[in-house]
């Protein structure tokens, strides 16, 4: 079928449903989402959104700025990060408005928590920033978005997946879509066309990841040959359940929980002496691996799938049961364990890409030269960059509905003065003929390569990486897209065909694990989150610039992009 | 261990019946049973067909009937249904709604049902500061009403549903009760507050 809409929204998260309420003003507009209502994975962010509404203690969004740049390792675009501070204050009194449970203070205010990295007055010590509510927070923006949604009548298309952008020249025209249900293929014309996907962490074997987080948006991108930006930048968060990635928020950290090693030490002390635990998380993911690998992790064998534990039990149960009440859940199903009352085995999981699709300040993708007319990006698959190097926590929530909200203004303005533009209807056909030979061949079971990228991209692109690992990564990769072209589907039917859509994601993560690779091994410095060991230092002379990235083929080009560094000069990051 | 997944299987667009396919397979105890259906569906028989998402029990995709017992396949370890070595999990679609294919069924009246009680804010007053002001206590009120992830697991095991398909179930209820207990709370009338703090009780 061909559906025509002003504007078509990809992704039913944060950022895609507040770009929908905004465009939906004057457009007429779809939301395309590969799973059901309120399924997407913002709903699993849990500590909090920050801003700076000062109602614990003083705070100004000039702060939360400045630490966003540095929390960052400058690595940011410094006007992109004042814009996030300060229309995140806004922007949380517009959910509250709208009925966003948040939790409150005994003045009946919106409660905040301390959390990783945000300081009052330019690092002096912690502030209460992150707005929440309970550890749930992620789920109560996307509820409440939602609710405006329905209230709003807005047009969803439930389990749809994208596999392909319409471009004439720079300019973006439609999509083409996969239809879960029946097996169609579809084309939805549109004037302009957001991605708002989500990330990437499937690619890793531990994860705080869904399942759906496939980087479906910035793989569709990269093959129509845009380039993607700092996708070498991937944050791992400290506390994942060991063994399983599930994330155990940093609220834990921000409501006074503290890490220990075998020996009983809170090691903290040792690399953040003023935030200690709540030191920026890749900050505190190095710190993890360095006990580990110096024989103070739990089991003390210096393997990296050793951990160290996080103990909250010193909280007080009445704390731990109305602050982090999922916390003790997850606890208490997967672990078998009671924060309350003893401490919690957690490693480094993989956790948000700040990389993406590269965007300016309105989401309209930017490859530093070329603006791609009519095609937005925000949320995480965007790289606008507020996060640089390393995001902070909170901001994430903060980036989806900033600038879900600018893209959507954006969006409802630009459709007013453009007409349809050409698209090739024959697109649609071509793709189907695609999905058609995964069926008429007899091939391989996908398992076996999902599991190899995801071992090859945990062992040698992780926490530390360096030079030899990240090349044998490099042609891994490349061998596993090869491997990929055998793989087939045994599933012959056309309605409701989960492995078709299942191997269409896992070329999705192949393609985003060799340009992660890639633009690692390129970067020979040590900022943020990529660290390494064989240039353990900042080198802002040679590499303070935005990496772009190309896939070609098999093959990765590199390009650069200027970092906006036109507020605080990069100084050495030390908390 | 070893254990035996019993799996409801149907194509109805195929004019298939439904019917039970066994997979032996081994998984440890505290795996997950989503963790058996993903590693039955990359490694063993692509056809199977069932949703997931976060794998932790927040998006509330994956809600289907273990043992008899609507569950979350992702919160459900295989240690607590299975005891023995060669121990049987059957596992089945959610009812009251209609089989899609295999353990998917079609949420779209699910869904309806929660969107017919216009599950949002209505304004009652202006906004006078920034934010509304509303106590710990006042927010307590509501707080497992907001917990709901709308897995519709209520809706298959919901009684009332067997004879009266047209009741709009569990979920759509407390979506609604969220909001009039906040209504509630804003306008502190202590009998009403009262009455439906009794009422919710009794819902959970």
């Amino acid at each position: 079928m061909i559906y025509e809409f002003d504007a078509v929204i990809v992704g039913a998260g944060g950022a895609g449903l507040y770009a929908a309420l905004e465009a939906g003003r004057t457009a007429k507009t779809a939301v395309i989402s590969k799973l059901y209502p309120m399924r997407s994975h913002t709903g699993a962010a849990q500590g909090g959104i920050g801003a700076a509404l000062g109602n614990v203690e003083e705070d100004k969004p000039e702060w939360h700025a400045f630490d966003t740049v540095k929390g960052g390792d400058y690595l940011v675009d410094q006007e992109a990060a004042r814009i996030l501070a300060e229309e995140a204050v806004q922007t949380v009194y517009d959910l509250e408005n709208r009925g966003l449970p948040f939790s409150r203070t005994p003045e009946g205010r919106i409660a905040q928590r301390r959390f990783g990295g945000h300081t009052r007055n330019f690092g002096e010590g912690p502030v209460h920033r992150s707005c929440y509510a309970a550890d749930r927070t992620g789920n109560m923006i996307l509820q409440t978005l939602y609710q405006q949604c329905i209230k709003n009548d807005v047009h969803f298309f439930d389990e749809f997946q994208v596999v392909e952008l319409l471009l004439d020249g720079t300019r973006c025209t439609g999509v083409v879509v996969f239809e879960l249900k029946t097996g169609e293929v579809h084309i939805f014309k549109a004037k302009a066309v957001l991605f708002a996907t989500g990330g990437f962490g499937r690619m890793f074997r531990i994860t705080s990841n869904a399942l759906a987080n496939t980087g479906d948006g910035p793989a569709v991108l990269a093959r129509a040959g845009i380039p993607l930006e700092d996708m070498e930048f991937f944050q791992f968060h400290p506390t994942g359940i060991k063994g399983m990635g599930i994330l155990i928020t940093e609220g834990v950290r921000g409501e006074g929980g503290i890490l220990l090693n075998s020996k009983g030490e809170r090691f903290m002390e040792r690399y953040a002496p003023t935030m200690l635990d709540l030191a920026p998380r890749d900050m505190v993911s190095r710190a993890i691996m360095t006990e580990i690998s110096e024989g103070r992790g739990v089991r003390g064998d210096r393997e990296i799938d050793d951990w160290v534990m996080l103990d909250a039990s010193h909280l007080g149960r009445d704390v731990v049961e109305s602050k982090i009440p999922d916390i003790a859940d997850f606890c208490k199903t997967y672990l078998a364990l009671d924060p309350a009352d003893e401490p919690m085995p957690v490693q480094p999981t993989a956790h948000y890409a700040m990389g993406g699709i590269p965007t300016d300040i309105h989401g309209r993708v930017d490859t530093g030269g070329t603006v791609y007319e009519g095609l937005y990006a925000a949320g995480e698959c965007a790289c606008v960059s507020v996060h640089g190097a390393n995001r902070l926590g909170t901001n994430s929530l903060v980036d989806l509905v900033v600038f879900g909200r600018r893209a959507g203004k954006h969006i409802a303005e630009y459709v007013q003065n453009v007409t349809h533009g050409a698209v090739d209807e024959g697109a649609a056909q071509a793709y189907a003929a695609r999905v058609a030979k995964l069926k008429t061949e007899k091939g391989k079971h996908p398992g076996p390569i999902y599991r190899e990228m995801q071992s090859i991209m945990t062992a040698k692109v992780g926490v530390y990486r360096n030079e030899s690992n990240m090349l044998e990564a490099v042609a891994a990769i490349r061998e596993l897209r090869e491997q990929f072209k055998d793989v087939r589907v045994q599933d012959t039917a056309d309605n409701f065909n989960t492995e078709v859509l299942a191997i269409l994601e896992l070329e999705n993560l192949l393609d985003l694990s060799l340009i992660t690779a890639a633009s690692a091994e390129n970067r020979q410095e040590s900022r943020g989150a990529h660290s390494r060991p064989d240039y353990p230092d900042r080198d802002d002379e040679v590499w303070l610039k935005h990496t772009l990235a190309r896939l070609d083929g098999n093959t990765i080009s590199i390009d650069y992009k200027s970092v906006d560094v036109s507020i605080w000069e990069p100084k050495p990051r030390v908390y | 261990m070893n254990v035996v997944l019993e799996l409801y299987r149907q194509d109805p667009a195929s004019g298939g019946e439904g019917e039970f396919k066994s997979y032996e397979l081994a998984l440890e105890p505290t795996d997950r049973i989503l963790d058996g259906l993903i590693r039955i569906s990359r490694d063993m028989d692509g056809s199977l067909s069932f949703r997931k998402s976060c794998a932790h029990g927040v998006c509330g995709s994956d809600a289907m009937r273990i043992n008899g017992k609507e569950r979350l396949a992702c919160k459900t370890l295989v240690q607590d249904v299975a005891e023995n070595e060669g121990d049987v999990v059957r596992i089945e679609p959610l009812r009251h709604m209609t089989v899609q294919r295999d353990l998917m069924v079609d949420q779209q009246v699910f869904f309806e049902k929660f969107r017919s009680v216009k599950p949002f804010l209505i304004p009652q007053d202006e906004v006078q500061e920034k934010e509304r002001i509303q106590s710990p206590e006042e927010r307590a009120l509501f707080d497992e009403a907001t917990k709901c992830i709308n897995c519709s697991a209520c809706y298959s095991a919901c009684p009332v549903l067997d004879d009266n398909p047209d009741f709009i179930g569990p979920a759509a209820i407390v979506a609604a009760a969220r909001y009039v207990l906040r209504y509630m709370s804003i306008r502190v009338n202590s009998y009403l507050v009262s009455t439906a703090y009794r009422y919710r009780q009794k819902l959970w």
